[in-house]
């Protein structure tokens, strides 16, 4: 709804009444979704600069050159409203949304990676039946457009109960000079619509998406869009062979906002305007009203500028398809966006007003209170074993197969590593390989916005990093409260500015993203607030395949080594959480210099070609990591730490549940462990702890003896065990 | 030489299928469902994967209908070889070309991940020189394998079954069964031996880097067969 200082802005400008149809576009186009008009004003707190960013946020997908003039355009969504009320289609339809972003600048995609949220499978079946339907949703989705769904991630937190998360990533690649932009630069060319029908399917789901969640959201449904994967796979098709010859001049997915959105955000880039006739536009329900047609966010449909000489050709090619298309208007160069409807002018309005002339919304910012409790204690615990077995039991640490099996990981056959290890592997058809990560870690995040937002795109970082590949760029997914609450606020903005110190920081630009307000709920008259949850997802390169780092303990009697402090904070920790039901205190501060000097340590280790394996230590702390570690191949680790420091100064659960951001384990051949030593000493905080060993044990002498089997066990079931009757 | 690989509206893999030729210096040609005249100057024919018209109806019900597939029945009889994966396989079946159908999985879900497959039988020169066992990805939502007593019974009198999901051992077992295909069948064969359906993709273990090449001798075996 649009609110009382928009419309008389409208009013101002227009010196006149708009009519329902502009009505329609500007509800559309001034929501939070379209609009960003809570959240625009922070960007410039974001590094966006690397010389080989071709094109930066603002279109469908960022892109990056990654030599040979080979570009990878990469992008992120949420599609978090549509899934909480109709899982199956909300979550597959994010996923269409995404691809086509990054169709929008011509790139084939290539992977998928998705991040999702939600209540505590172990206590809510509400949201197994979520998790259920989401992964089917983007399973059928992804698997029948052929592109693999290779890694994300999977939280789950009672804060996601009625406020259920879900984030689609899409990489893709292209040509350079094949790229496509989403500009109606030239004014004479053809607007041709091509792909699905429009139909009444979500009408109104950006203004659904820009308000809060209630128990009456059920009646919202028919805002929530219907996905048609099979369509989706032809448009992809026929996308692709229309780039490789050329023949578009601009190109931009029908998405949030519908028409009104597509024709008036290329017209505005390109400086020119649109005239567009509602009756070339075939529908799938003929009583539909023009404001209808404008905003209905009908899937599977993309609009593209075609110059006049190459119309015909085009044309060829959607006939030839089969595919369903209308050439419904022209590229104009009068600033408006004019819509006729029979021949009875329905919308015309500036361009600009469209874009981007909404008033910005005062927007207010207040600590919130929770944050002032204290530090948390570590309730006593009568057996170690067992806790260790409860928080690989955890859904949140143990295995995720459950969910990426049911996606296809392989198709393209381009997938190294596919999903369930810390990043995942693509080999590109030049030889590189492609590294992608896809991280939030939201109770940190929700104890300490700016250091937890800053530490998860550090942590998606490491991911790379331990896998051997150089990051380059990242995109983000800003899930966040209502901005019109000052606390909600609060978490968003100090969330950004963390975001944006880690971007200069390491360099890293920030390429493209969505923000995802409005993710509360008034459920009886309780409120409910999602833990603010940035999810990042991140690119890096592997120049050099015989780099690549295995997660996973690669042979019995090597030496393995932690990189990076252990400082023994608890707060924030999943063993507290899951364990104790314990969310609170101060967590780990981001610290920059150690992230560097752990970061570098990996690199040159790997460079001299030192490392076996290696894995970050996350959620779940050091125990976890090691346990993770030994999984794969049944090799064992012994620990021996009586002179090490840390542990010497911690108490034994510190040690090993700690969170501490900035640290690796890694695995070095005893030959090697000298020559490794000498790289690092002196540049980075490290300790050899222990060594592999044939016994299919984790071992701390005199203190803990891990079957690596009954903990594997623990950790395959984590979720399964409430998926499967 | 001629190598066709079918692509429907939906087919996803057909790409795959061409890289795993190209390795081995053979460029194939797509074969689009209305090209059913192209199909006799083809030397083979692969049936790739993927969601042909979406499974909308059953997987491989409509593409069953269309005009090339109308053709491989004398495709067939003229002792031309056809290969169809996943998806083809579903269709081989849906012409009848191949007997028995596939079916939901048992789990009820689609299934991605790597199982081991043994190779059954010799009598199609497809499946010569193949690793004893083969670790190779599915990734299907309907790969059940199912037949009645009877045909379950003439397809091992006849010696028709490809492949068997194992265990690492070859130890054909219950566990080793993903998706609940009857007596662990992935694959089967028909009496000359010229066509082969099977779930798995052998495309998709066609490359070092992608975990094993096991699964290219397939398409090596096909190459040699066209030459002769």
């Amino acid at each position: 709804m649009l609110t009382t200082e928009e419309y008389s802005r409208i009013l101002d400008v227009l010196e006149r009444e708009p009519n329902k149809g502009e009505v329609a576009v500007f509800e559309a186009m001034w929501s939070e979704h379209c609009s960003y008009k809570s959240s625009k004003r922070w960007f410039h707190l974001f590094n966006v600069k690397a010389p080989y960013v071709e094109l930066g946020i603002g279109e469908g997908a960022g892109l990056i050159n990654l030599g040979d003039d080979l570009l990878v355009g990469i992008g992120l969504e949420s599609h978090n409203h549509p899934s909480a009320i109709s899982p199956y289609d909300g979550a597959a339809t994010g996923v269409g949304g995404i691809i086509r972003d990054i169709l929008s600048q011509g790139c084939k995609p290539i992977a998928i990676l998705d991040a999702i949220r939600f209540g505590e499978l172990e206590k809510s079946q509400h949201s197994q039946y979520l998790l259920e339907n989401v992964v089917r949703g983007i399973s059928f989705y992804g698997n029948c457009c052929g592109i693999p769904t290779v890694g994300g991630e999977v939280e789950f937190a009672p804060q996601f109960e009625n406020n259920c998360l879900v984030n689609a990533m899409c990489v893709g690649v292209v040509q350079k000079s094949k790229v496509v932009r989403s500009i109606a630069a030239k004014p004479g060319s053809f607007l041709v619509l091509y792909g699905a029908r429009t139909g009444r399917d979500g009408i109104h789901g950006v203004s659904f998406a820009s308000k809060d969640l209630s128990d009456k959201s059920d009646r919202d449904r028919p805002a929530v869009q219907i996905g048609d994967p099979l369509m989706e796979k032809i448009l992809i098709d026929v996308t692709l062979e229309l780039v490789e010859k050329e023949l578009l001049d601009g190109l931009q997915d029908l998405g949030g906002g519908g028409l009104s959105c597509a024709v008036s955000e290329m017209t505005h880039k390109g400086n020119t305007g649109a005239i567009i006739r509602l009756e070339d536009i075939h529908l799938r329900e003929d009583d539909m009203e023009p404001w209808e047609i404008l905003v209905s966010e009908s899937q599977e449909r993309m609009l593209a500028v075609v110059e006049c000489d190459k119309l015909d050709e085009v044309v060829s090619i959607l006939n030839r398809q089969d595919l369903t298309y209308g050439v419904i208007g022209e590229v104009t160069d009068n600033s408006h966006c004019i819509a006729y409807s029979r021949g009875e002018k329905i919308v015309d309005l500036p361009v600009d007003l469209i874009v981007d002339g909404f008033p910005e919304p005062e927007r207010i910012t207040e600590k919130p209170d929770y944050l002032k409790e204290e530090d948390s204690v570590v309730p006593d615990f009568e057996d170690l074993n067992q806790e260790i077995i409860k928080l690989l039991s955890s859904p949140n640490i143990g295995s995720k197969a459950w969910v990426y099996q049911q996606y296809d990981q392989h198709v393209q056959t381009q997938t190294v590593v596919p999903a369930g290890s810390d990043a995942a592997v693509l080999r590109l058809d030049n030889g590189k390989h492609i590294a992608l990560s896809l991280d939030c870690n939201s109770f940190m995040v929700y104890l300490d916005p700016y250091n937890g937002t800053a530490n998860s795109a550090a942590e998606a970082m490491r991911n790379l990093i331990a896998t051997g590949a150089k990051p380059l760029a990242f995109v983000d997914c800003l899930n966040f409260g209502n901005p019109e609450n000052p606390d909600s606020y609060w978490q968003f903005v100090e969330s950004i500015k963390g975001l944006g110190q880690f971007s200069h920081d390491f360099n890293i630009p920030v390429v493209g993203g969505n923000v995802s307000l409005y993710n509360e709920s008034f459920i009886e008259d309780k409120r409910e607030r999602i833990n603010p949850s940035p999810t990042i997802g991140m690119i890096g390169i592997i120049e050099n395949p015989e780099k690549l780092i295995k997660n996973s303990f690669q042979e019995k009697g090597n030496f393995v080594v932690t990189i990076g402090e252990c400082d023994g904070n608890l707060n924030g920790s999943e063993f507290l959480r899951n364990n104790f039901g314990i969310l609170q205190g101060k967590i780990s501060q981001y610290d920059k210099q150690k992230e560097v000097s752990s970061r570098k340590a990996i690199e040159n280790l790997n460079q001299s070609g030192y490392i076996k394996s290696c894995h970050d230590v996350s959620n779940g702390g050091l125990i976890t990591a090691l346990a993770e570690m030994t999984f794969e191949n049944e090799i064992g680790v012994k620990l021996d730490l009586l002179e090490n420091d840390s542990f010497i100064k911690l108490k034994l659960e510190e040690f090993l549940f700690a969170e501490t951001p900035s640290r690796y384990v890694i695995e070095i051949h005893s030959e090697h462990i000298e020559s490794a030593t000498k790289i690092i000493e002196g540049k980075v905080s490290f300790n050899i702890i222990g060594k592999t060993n044939s016994q299919p044990k984790i071992e701390i002498e005199n203190f803990l003896i891990l079957e690596i089997k009954q903990l594997k066990n623990a950790w395959n079931k984590a979720i399964s065990q409430y998926m499967e009757d | 030489m001629q190598i066709g690989v079918t692509k429907f509206p939906g087919t996803n893999n057909e790409q795959d299928v061409l890289r795993a030729l190209k390795s081995l210096n053979v460029k194939g040609e797509l074969i689009y469902p209305w090209e059913e005249k192209k199909l006799e100057d083809l030397d083979a024919l692969v049936l790739a994967g993927g969601f042909s018209y979406g499974d909308y109806l059953r997987p491989g019900g409509i593409a069953a209908q269309s005009p090339v597939a109308e053709k491989l029945i004398d495709f067939e009889k003229n002792g031309k070889f056809i290969i169809g994966i996943c998806n083809g396989f579903q269709i081989l079946c849906e012409t009848k070309i191949l007997p028995g159908v596939l079916t939901t999985n048992l789990s009820t879900k689609f299934i991605c991940k790597w199982v081991n497959i043994k190779t059954e039988t010799a009598r199609s020169p497809l499946l010569k020189n193949l690793a004893p066992i083969i670790k190779i990805p599915i990734a299907h939502y309907e790969g059940r394998y199912y037949h009645n007593a009877s045909g379950i019974k003439k397809i091992n009198t006849e010696d028709s079954v490809a492949f068997r999901y194992c265990n690492e051992q070859g130890e054909i077992t219950q566990e080793s069964n993903p998706n609940g295909s009857m007596e662990n069948i992935a694959g089967i064969v028909n009496a000359k031996g010229n066509i082969l359906g099977m779930m798995p993709h052998p495309e998709r273990a066609s490359f070092d880097y992608l975990g094993t090449d096991f699964g290219k001798q397939i398409f090596v075996n096909l190459i040699e067969e066209i030459k002769c």
